[in-house]
């Protein structure tokens, strides 16, 4: 995933003209008279819109990859190669996440998203029996011990720090997370969210996002989905794991 | 003490003398208390139960079905009330009990459809199988839940029909909820030709599915060779998907294997038999033309402009 391509800044704010180019990925933002176009062209597939608008902002970054092909879920698994942990430990491990690019119009403090495309292939599992488990966005990662530098037009980085909080040694090999509450981070070379896990037993434990960047002075991502914080509450949404950590 | 004691009492039988003092024909002032108390408890009970209706069947059961549901139950309460206050007031229940029987009788054979579906549509809301938007069968028919009312159902069938079901029937009915579960399995049998290689095919299909986003990567698809049939090698696949994607993934993905294994020259053979005489036929083997030549159907790209349809009238096979 490192190596082999060319970084072209995808990511950030533009007026109302321009182009970005990377591989199979053309955006464009043109004006037609009193309209503007957007085009975006993604390995042969097109998508146009006529915009009404004079003036504005054109955002694109990285969202939560929950959208594609449709929404189905609010839940992201990354399943890794199982790793022990020993009792009352905590380790850090990087493990990646498919990008999904939202492109926006932004006007005073109004936006809107006209478009989201990927550059992975959506594929869907089930986390739990086929009963009262869950749908979620199905994502297979390597184990990184050290953050990797992946294409940030496919995939992202979650720096996840695992913390076993019993007395046992514990096997794991996946982590789910709900949509509410992913912070993603974004400058033109790293995508990246913080999140941990903190496993209670064999069979249960608790995620959630941090909202803070891995590395200082990346751009926070727009969220199309966020909680509500009740006031004087902070805390952060978190997932029950309660279906098995392997 | 017994002084006080003889006071209270004469005090007491005092009061309860001038409550039995009649007032109004045999009615005394007592009575009227009583049918006072009863009158009072009766609508702070109807106030209770409307209450409680709300806070139990409001987000459950919609408004009008909800005030119809409050109005009968207020009936019911202002009618034990009345018939609790009648004695009260002397009034001959005897009569009104031989009439009111008979009415009763009349009125429940009359009524029992709508009880039937008022006593079902209170238990399904309890029960609770169905909901507004899934998916269901009921008996034969299979359709979208469109509105849950307190005496009958509405769905719409998948052609667009409005379809009214009561409730006693379809509490009695099999109810069978094709999205309750987040996740439904279906299956494809494909049969191959024997000289094919069936680890191949098993391959190719295993793969066409992995490319599916829908096809759950868990629980795992399942694909293997179930059967030798006459004509075919038949393998079964087995994919489970989300509830709400499962048609449009069974509708499209068989389409894309039997087009993938024709690529890759496994083809889906047409039943054959072959029949042997037992006996010597007396008839000149000369003017017995050959078997026509089994033909392999050629493999037709999903673009192609082969038009595929009846033969029309006059048409007739190219050998």
């Amino acid at each position: 995933m490192a190596g082999g391509y060319q970084i072209t800044p995808v990511y950030g704010k533009f007026g109302y003209e321009f182009c970005v180019e990377k591989d199979d990925l053309k955006v464009c933002f043109s004006k037609d008279d009193d309209f503007l176009r957007y085009h975006r062209n993604l390995g042969g597939t097109v998508v146009e819109r006529i915009i009404a608008s004079e003036s504005g902002t054109v955002i694109i970054n990285p969202v939560e990859p929950l959208n594609l092909p449709d929404e189905v879920t609010r839940f992201l698994e990354i399943r890794f190669e199982p790793i022990e942990i020993e009792p009352e430990a905590t380790r850090r491990i990087y493990v990646t996440f498919p990008i999904e690019i939202a492109v926006f119009l932004m006007k005073n403090d109004a936006y809107r998203c006209i478009d989201i495309f990927s550059r992975v292939p959506p594929k869907y599992s089930l986390y739990g029996p086929t009963d009262t488990g869950v749908i979620t966005r199905y994502h297979w990662s390597e184990v990184f011990l050290r953050r990797p530098e992946p294409d940030p037009s496919l995939y992202g980085v979650v720096e996840l720090d695992l913390m076993n909080s019993t007395k046992n040694w514990v096997e794991v090999s996946r982590v789910v997370f709900e949509n509410f509450g992913m912070k993603i981070y974004y400058d033109n070379d790293l995508v990246s969210m913080s999140a941990g896990m903190k496993i209670y037993t064999q069979k249960l434990a608790y995620t959630a996002f941090e909202d803070k960047p891995i590395i200082s002075g990346m751009q926070k991502s727009i969220e199309l989905y966020y909680s509500r914080k009740l006031a004087g509450v902070d805390k952060l949404a978190y997932y029950a794991m309660d279906e098995g950590l392997v | 003490m017994s002084a006080i004691d003889d006071g209270v009492e004469s005090n007491g039988s005092s009061i309860f003398d001038l409550l039995s003092i009649p007032v109004l024909g045999d009615i005394t002032l007592l009575d009227i208390l009583w049918v006072a108390i009863i009158a009072i408890a009766g609508v702070i009970i109807v106030r209770i139960v409307r209450i409680w209706l709300k806070r139990s069947f409001g987000e459950k059961v919609a408004k009008p079905d909800l005030d119809l549901m409050i109005t009968l139950v207020s009936y019911f309460v202002y009618i034990v009330v009345i018939l609790s206050i009648l004695p009260y007031l002397h009034f001959d229940l005897s009569g009104l009990f031989v009439a009111g029987g008979i009415i009763a009788v009349a009125v429940a054979f009359a009524t029992q459809n709508i009880v039937s579906n008022l006593v079902s549509g209170i238990f399904l809301l309890f029960e609770r199988p169905i909901k507004i938007g899934d998916n269901v069968s009921i008996g034969s028919l299979t359709a979208t839940v469109q509105k849950i009312q307190i005496m009958s159902t509405i769905v719409r069938t998948y052609d667009g029909m409005y379809v009214r079901v009561p409730n006693s029937k379809l509490f009695t009915s099999d109810i069978t909820n094709l999205v309750i579960h987040p996740a439904r399995r279906f299956d494809y049998t494909i049969g191959i030709r024997y000289q094919d290689d069936a680890k191949k095919a098993i391959s190719i299909i295993k793969s066409m599915i992995e490319k599916e986003p829908y096809a759950l990567k868990s629980p795992a698809p399942s694909v293997y060779v179930d059967k030798l049939d006459d004509s075919s090698v038949n393998i079964v696949v087995k994919i489970w998907s989300p509830s709400l994607y499962w048609w449009g993934l069974r509708t499209e993905l068989l389409w894309k294997i039997k087009v993938e294994l024709e690529k890759n020259d496994i083809q889906i053979p047409f039943p054959q038999q072959e029949v042997w005489f037992n006996n010597i036929l007396k008839t000149d083997m000369k003017a017995v033309k050959g078997p026509p030549p089994i033909k392999e159907i050629p493999f037709q790209d999903e673009g192609s402009d082969t038009k595929v349809g009846k033969p029309k009238p006059g048409d007739t096979h190219d050998w």
